[in-house]
């Protein structure tokens, strides 16, 4: 689990601190533009253990166009320039965090050694370091730099290149190895893979996980007598039973159920990892949400999975404190994101907090 | 479910119960507050604490009610302390009522964790009651102060600090037992 974690330089925060008071489920409420979504991205980053394509991964997130449809020279200003404080890609990006009592650091910057090489051609260069032969680079290369817990440190860089057969595309070198332990990100803007949590589902059916998953999506469709693994237009999807004759894509029977399918799919398959979802309270009607935590809840303490949450709703806050509050260890912390003198701070509330908050109708989000 | 409440006002009062509110006006007064503005059904137009309670007995009398109010007389307190709270501006001071003794220290955070009450809060008051045990009272206030991560007076109706300043007002029980 992520106990602290601190972030200088990254898309709109300067710096910013948490220290020890993350919970094994983290909801985080604040303005528009304080930083919710960034915060999720620099964890994602953080977890991903040295693996720079996760960067390019973090436009798809909101929705900007993956592939590149710009012109090359435009590549870093569209993709590498909005991950830096004030766009100001001179000052590296540093992110921080303890997880399991360990500290991991991740650096982000221009590669620079590479990058000065390509102005004089008018944004091309034939690229003759990092291993990358006679292919041409485009535009500058961003470079993350993680070092873990031993010291040692990983390193890979992501540039868009073109081979010599004159085709364009994205690089990552050397290949990233494997995270350490899962992580994930349900962003609101993309569209979920259903041949992901096909997989998920029948990786854990295949460990006998599964067994409360139907029962929990029961509440949002009482129908949904049994889930399959079946092949869609050539696509693996999980899909439901709703006594009807055949079996439905659980994305065509609702968003809701899709998604809390998603959420706790992503969160069992998870294991000792970090799961960040954007705007959790999206498709689901205000009377589920305390059940919705509550499964949540349950998922993540099982299988040891942290969780951190965005979201604008105050019902979403207060269905996650009355379900937690049923819990015996409370595992739940509500933080906000808050613009205080120029600097971004997080104001946390515990149980007692928030539930004082609550109860006397303060404004928490 | 009404609209959720943010910070109002920069001087945040807070007290131990209905009947507790009245004696916001001679916590004030010791605190050094100078942003109350006070208007009275006269029309009269009161500015600074210390005209407030030098004027007090002007006040009760221009309400219709008796120049010798006691501390038993509940009904005159409250129709005081609502008569001036109706007055008040609403952008200078917020008196909220904390519930009981054991809420305050959630309380208190909740409304310190309030938006923006952390660049808006000049002035924090804490009322309570001091039950059986005065400097009990008093350290339950102060550990709920410091549960803030600011610094707590070290003896009642001393104002510390200086945004926000902060004061606590014990009040004396009617019975000797816990009286300051």
């Amino acid at each position: 689990m992520i106990t602290s974690l601190s972030i200088n330089n990254f898309r709109c925060f300067e710096t910013l601190t948490i220290d020890g008071s993350l919970d094994r489920v983290n909801l985080i409420a604040g303005l528009n533009s304080v930083g919710k979504t960034a915060l999720l991205e620099a964890i994602y980053v953080l977890i991903g253990m040295g693996n720079a394509e996760l960067v390019l991964r973090l436009s798809a997130f909101r929705g900007a166009a993956v592939p590149f449809a710009g012109e090359p020279r435009q590549f870093s200003e569209f993709f590498w320039e909005p991950i830096f404080h004030n766009l100001d890609s001179s000052q590296d990006i540093q992110i921080g965090g303890v997880h399991s009592g360990e500290e991991h650091i991740a650096r982000l910057c221009i590669d620079r050694a590479l990058s000065a090489k390509i102005t004089p051609y008018n944004g091309r260069v034939e690229g003759d370091n990092a291993g990358l032969g006679s292919i041409t680079v485009y535009g500058d290369v961003l470079k993350l730099a993680h070092t873990k817990p031993d010291g040692s440190t990983i390193e890979t860089s992501i540039m868009l290149v073109a081979g010599e057969g004159g085709g364009v595309g994205i690089r990552v070198t050397p290949v990233p190895p494997e995270p350490a332990f899962g992580g994930s990100y349900l962003a609101t803007h993309q569209t979920r893979s259903l041949a992901e949590d096909a997989a998920r589902y029948t990786r854990l059916e295949s460990a006998g996980e599964p067994s409360d998953l139907l029962e929990t999506l029961r509440m949002i469709e009482p129908r949904l007598e049994r889930l399959r693994v079946g092949v869609v237009a050539g696509i693996p999807t999980l899909r439901g039973d709703i006594a009807i004759g055949r079996m439905i894509p659980l994305s065509l029977l609702g968003d809701g159920l899709s998604r809390l399918a998603s959420i706790l799919l992503t969160v069992a398959d998870s294991p000792g990892g970090v799961v960040l979802i954007d705007e959790i309270e999206n498709g689901f009607h205000h009377s589920v949400l305390s059940q919705v935590w509550a499964a949540i809840g349950e998922a993540a303490r099982r299988y040891n999975t942290q969780v951190f949450a965005t979201t604008h709703s105050f019902e979403c806050i207060e269905a996650a404190h009355e379900a937690f509050r049923e819990d015996k260890e409370y595992a739940f912390r509500l933080h906000r994101l808050e613009r205080i003198a120029g600097e971004t701070h997080v104001i946390t509330y515990d149980q007692g907090t928030l539930a004082a908050a609550i109860r006397s109708n303060l404004e928490v989000r | 479910m009404p609209p959720k409440s943010g910070v109002k006002a920069p001087i945040q009062l807070l007290v131990e119960g209905a009947d507790a509110q009245y004696f916001f006006i001679h916590f004030l007064n010791h605190m050094g507050f100078n942003r109350v503005e006070i208007e009275v059904q006269s029309n009269v137009e009161w500015r600074g604490h210390s005209r407030v309670f030098r004027e007090a007995p002007d006040l009760i009398a221009s309400l219709g009610l008796s120049n010798s109010i006691g501390e038993d007389d509940l009904l005159a307190f409250s129709r005081v302390r609502s008569a001036i709270l109706n007055h008040l501006e609403p952008s200078d001071i917020e008196v909220s009522d904390f519930g009981g003794i054991t809420e305050l220290r959630g309380f208190l955070k909740a409304v310190w964790n309030t938006p923006r009450a952390r660049t808006t809060i000049e002035a924090i008051g804490i009322v309570r009651d001091a039950e059986t045990d005065a400097n009990a009272a008093f350290q339950s206030a102060r550990d709920a102060i410091d549960a803030l991560g600011l610094t707590p007076p070290d003896v009642p109706l001393k104002v510390v600090g200086q945004k926000p300043r902060i004061g606590v007002l014990i009040l004396p029980p009617n019975k000797s037992a816990g009286m300051l």
